[in-house]
């Protein structure tokens, strides 16, 4: 199963927006990347004060996707720009308040390591297994996988 | 891009978070030369950091840069922090993960190579300029 993580900031979209751009993304992950691997989508969602863009308050949305190494370079750029124009399209969010990566999986999992190696490893079981259960818990409310940002 | 994700173990007031957000621009586009426009940085709060520190930053930047660029990033950003949230250099851990800029789309086009960014900017700043009017 392959990764996405998504950033957004609080009270930019709703909770049934949030579903319709997992949905949409993984479409066009679907189609656009040709795999019928599953895509684990979990989100980020910053409150006030939490997030800065240009020293100002963000607006970005940051998406970062897991793919293969395989994929060639035409077409991981038509799967950014597809997914750039899918934000724009449906929700109205600019290009340049959209950050788009496609990473392979080195990367992806060099990312998920080094947050779970930040925390000190008496905590680690603790502090995950209290990730996991928001995440959980909001899947179930909200529809969606949701990593705490306030542990 | 770059992101920088900052996690503390304490909750940081506003005005310091503002600071290192400050710090982190000015400092990463003064060493690098990278458009501060894109320079993003996230916060959380409440993590027990590794080796009883008190901050962790983690930034994805664009591969391709020297060693010496790296390593002057790195220091800088550890002295400086530390020294904004009041604690020793040793108490701030910083990781740096290189990605590749072909990975990478913001403004609406792939990112340049490190260096290579005025044609880029360029093309980004007519949307800017609309979006600005």
């Amino acid at each position: 199963m392959k990764k996405m993580l998504c950033i957004i900031q609080e009270n930019m979209f709703s909770d049934a927006e949030i579903k319709s751009i997992e949905l949409g993304l993984k479409q066009l992950y679907k189609e656009h990347y040709n795999s019928s691997e599953k895509l684990l989508a979990l989100w980020m969602i910053m409150p006030e004060g939490y997030a800065f863009s240009e020293r100002k308050k963000s607006e970005a949305t940051v998406i970062m996707i897991e793919v293969d190494r395989s994929i060639d370079q035409e077409k991981r750029e038509e799967l950014m720009g597809k997914a750039s124009q899918f934000l724009l399209n449906n929700f109205r969010v600019s290009p340049l308040d959209s950050l788009i990566t496609l990473a392979n999986s080195s990367f992806v999992n060099d990312f998920f390591n080094a947050q779970r190696n930040r925390i000190r490893p008496f905590y680690r079981p603790y502090i995950l297994g209290k990730m996991i259960f928001k995440a959980l818990y909001s899947k179930w409310f909200n529809g969606y996988y949701k990593l705490a940002v306030k542990l | 891009m770059p992101v920088y994700s900052l996690s503390s173990n304490k909750k940081l007031n506003d005005s310091v978070k503002l600071k290192l957000a400050n710090l982190l621009t000015d400092t990463h586009c003064g060493i690098t030369g990278a458009p501060e426009q894109f320079v993003h940085v996230f916060f959380s709060d409440g993590v027990p950091i590794k080796e009883n520190g008190s901050l962790y930053i983690h930034a994805n930047v664009r591969k391709g840069r020297n060693t010496e660029t790296i390593e002057k990033l790195r220091d800088t950003l550890v002295s400086k922090s530390a020294e904004i949230i009041g604690v020793d250099a040793n108490r701030v851990m910083i990781n740096l993960l290189e990605i590749e800029s072909k990975w990478i789309m913001e403004g609406g086009f792939v990112m340049p190579e490190p260096g290579e960014e005025e044609e880029w900017m360029e093309k980004v700043k007519k949307i800017l300029a609309v979006r600005d009017k």
